[in-house]
């Protein structure tokens, strides 16, 4: 009953409430980290993974910017969404360095086929 | 409101001489760069040299320090003796007591106390002890060498940034200076099919990790609206109002976002639910490489970890409304669950290399054991002594293998039989760096294993410690299987004749098996060094 209940704020907020709120922006950050661990679950390919990655890290600055801003706290949360663009850049950087590695070696980068430890 | 910044400005600038170990391994990381892209090929092993001696230096001021810190907070404190014959009288004493403080440096970026220092020690010396492995690694040589000894100097700067940091931006600033680099150096062998495999895993998992790890900090921040750790108005403080005023379906989503951040660090040190990268990382990584991550980011995640979970629950005080007992029960499950999939894992292995990962995650899950016992400083302090032996024991063991490594080209047990009889002293420390790693005495694995169990029983854990008992045995088997093809198995092929190894290897394992007798005979002063920096996290 309790989550019917909530219904109509959600549908308000959703489609009438205007778009500035909080529960819009976690919402959207919701559904961007939803959407990055699909892709890293379901792609096989280190790219495709790579972009879940960033999915995930930009839904998480999102969150930030949107609990600095309507929480009423200083700029913390704002300062830390652009270390996170920077290090995403940095992570994005080596990891790709590294798939460009793999191609080499393996000729794919497909991750199946780049398996050969196993137990 | 200009004046308040120059007095911000003013305060970081003065902090900055607080922390001149870390200013001392970034300049042995700036001057390494530039020596190494002006230096000729075959001078570039220099590089190495050059880093080492700013690490030692960091190290040599890092131990000032903390002699520094120790003697300024020492008061005078009467304290009552009471004599074992009845008929004696009471003494009242005053003794010198150390109180520790912790200073919070940079508006509470960083933690100024003994605790980091005794992490930060740590983690110099694995790097040194790395550094001296990869200058005389064969796999390493090359016109690039320099890079190599460059990657372990920039991890170890994010590793002393992670064990003092208290505030989650600091956190994740330096985890990720950690684990980025150490990609780089997972993959460092670039026509290597393994090591590439090995970087491209570790990337990916470790991005995966850290990114729900963010997710879950960005929540955090977002109910508590501080990105600080401790003080008043931090996280640990917010936190128990909120769980304390909170309706039980709300109860479930602090837990997912306390389980979000745990995720990240548990994934650090390899514990269970979060190993599946260990073993191919550390299999294709070189294996200097290899041992460095078996220690030191380790190390410094194990230090983030008991700063996070003493924050979050205050050793030896009842104010942490409840979920105390769930949250123990939580980590000796998790605990549990690692040591033995680590050593079931193991067992079946036919590589030294990835029989060392596996037993790698079964260390780290008898570390956790010891912090699932937080009711008072001695679990987290017996866990803080184990991972100085680990460091010793497990190094010492893969310094052995860089050295065996080297002649024989490859790390299965079938490559390596009857080592010992061309390097006898490294076949023979590395039977002992084995023995230590099981547990048997008179080693300091022994009294390591011992401490945990000892306060695990204090405490009636009894599931815990038969678990562990149980785990020893099982990992004497296959570590037994290792030194047995070393030992007594006969050599395949007549050897190949080739280099001798050099002798900074036989120095370096003397060394720690010497540590690690040391560390069994003294355990007491070593011990109470452990709990004493516990203190300021209290």
């Amino acid at each position: 009953m309790d989550a019917f209940a909530n219904l109509p704020v959600l549908a308000d907020s959703l489609l009438g409430g205007g778009p500035d709120n909080l529960f819009n922006y976690l919402l959207l950050a919701g559904i961007l980290f939803a959407l990055g661990v699909f892709a890293m679950i379901s792609r096989r390919n280190a790219v495709g993974i790579l972009m879940g990655v960033e999915l995930i890290l930009n839904a998480s600055g999102i969150n930030f910017v949107a609990f600095s801003r309507f929480n009423g706290h200083h700029l913390e949360g704002q300062v830390f969404a652009l270390f996170i663009i920077v290090l995403a850049a940095a992570e994005a950087a080596v990891a790709l360095a590294l798939v460009l590695a793999v191609f080499q070696t393996h000729r794919s980068i497909e991750l199946d086929q780049v398996d050969e430890m196993k137990l | 409101m200009l004046d308040g910044f120059y007095k911000l400005l003013d305060q970081n600038v003065r902090h900055l001489l607080l922390i001149v170990p870390e200013l001392l391994v970034m300049a042995g990381f700036l001057l390494g760069l530039i020596f190494d892209c002006i230096a000729p090929e075959e001078r570039r092993k220099s590089t190495a040299y050059i880093c080492l001696l700013f690490l030692v230096a960091a190290m040599w001021v890092n131990v000032m320090d903390w002699n520094g810190i120790a003697r300024e907070q020492t008061v005078l404190k009467m304290v009552k003796e009471v004599p074992k014959d009845p008929h004696r009288p009471i003494v009242y004493r005053s003794v010198p007591v150390q109180v520790m403080r912790s200073d919070a440096l940079f508006t509470g970026m960083i933690a100024r106390d003994t605790f980091a220092m005794y992490f930060k020690f740590v983690v110099l010396l694995g790097t040194a002890v790395s550094l001296l492995m990869a200058l005389n690694a064969r796999e390493l040589a090359g016109p690039n060498r320099g890079e190599f000894y460059l990657l372990l100097t920039a991890t170890c700067l994010g590793a002393m940034f992670l064990s003092s940091a208290t505030n989650l931006l600091m956190i994740y600033l330096s985890l990720e200076t950690l684990s980025i680099v150490s990609y780089a150096m997972a993959g460092y062998l670039r026509q290597d099919r393994k090591s590439a495999e090995a970087g491209i895993k570790y990337a990916i998992y470790g991005a995966m990790a850290s990114g729900i790890m963010i997710f879950g900090m960005s929540y955090l921040y977002g109910l508590t609206g501080s990105l600080d750790l401790t003080g008043p108005s931090g996280i640990a403080a917010k936190w128990f109002e909120l769980r304390h005023a909170a309706t039980p379906s709300m109860q479930g989503a602090y837990l997912a976002v306390l389980a979000m951040v745990f995720c990240g660090l548990l994934y650090k040190i390899a514990a269970a639910p979060f190993h599946y990268w260990s073993p191919d990382v550390y299999e294709g990584a070189p294996t200097t490489a290899t041992g460095f991550f078996s220690v030191v980011p380790k190390a410094a995640g194990f230090a983030v970890l008991v700063r996070v979970l003493i924050d979050f629950f205050p050793l030896g005080s009842t104010s942490h409304f409840g979920g105390l007992t769930r949250m123990e029960t939580t980590i000796a499950a998790i605990a549990v669950l690692t040591m033995t999939v680590g050593n079931l894992a193991a067992l079946a292995q036919s590589n030294a290399k990835r029989m060392l990962a596996y037993s790698s995650i079964a260390h780290a899950g008898y570390m956790l054991a010891g912090l699932s016992a937080l009711d008072d400083g001695l679990g987290p302090a017996a866990t803080l002594y184990y991972l100085l032996v680990y460091l010793f024991m497990n190094l010492g063991a893969f310094l052995v293998l860089v050295a065996l490594e080297n002649f024989r080209g490859s790390c299965d047990l079938k490559d390596l039989r009857g080592a010992v009889r061309r390097e006898p002293l490294l076949g023979v420390t590395l039977v002992i760096f084995l023995f230590s790693l099981t547990g048997l005495p008179p080693l300091a694995g022994f009294t390591g294993k011992y401490l945990i169990m000892v306060k695990l029983a204090e405490r009636g854990s009894w599931f815990l410690v038969l678990f562990i008992g149980l785990n020893s045995v099982i990992s004497l088997y296959y570590y037994m299987r290792l030194a047995k093809a070393i030992a007594i198995d006969p050599p395949e092929a007549a050897a190949t004749p080739s280099e001798p190894t050099p002798s900074v290897f036989n120095f370096l394992a003397a060394g720690q098996v010497a540590a690690l007798v040391l560390l069994f005979v003294y355990f007491e002063p070593v011990y109470n060094i452990c709990k004493g920096v516990l203190e300021p996290l209290k």
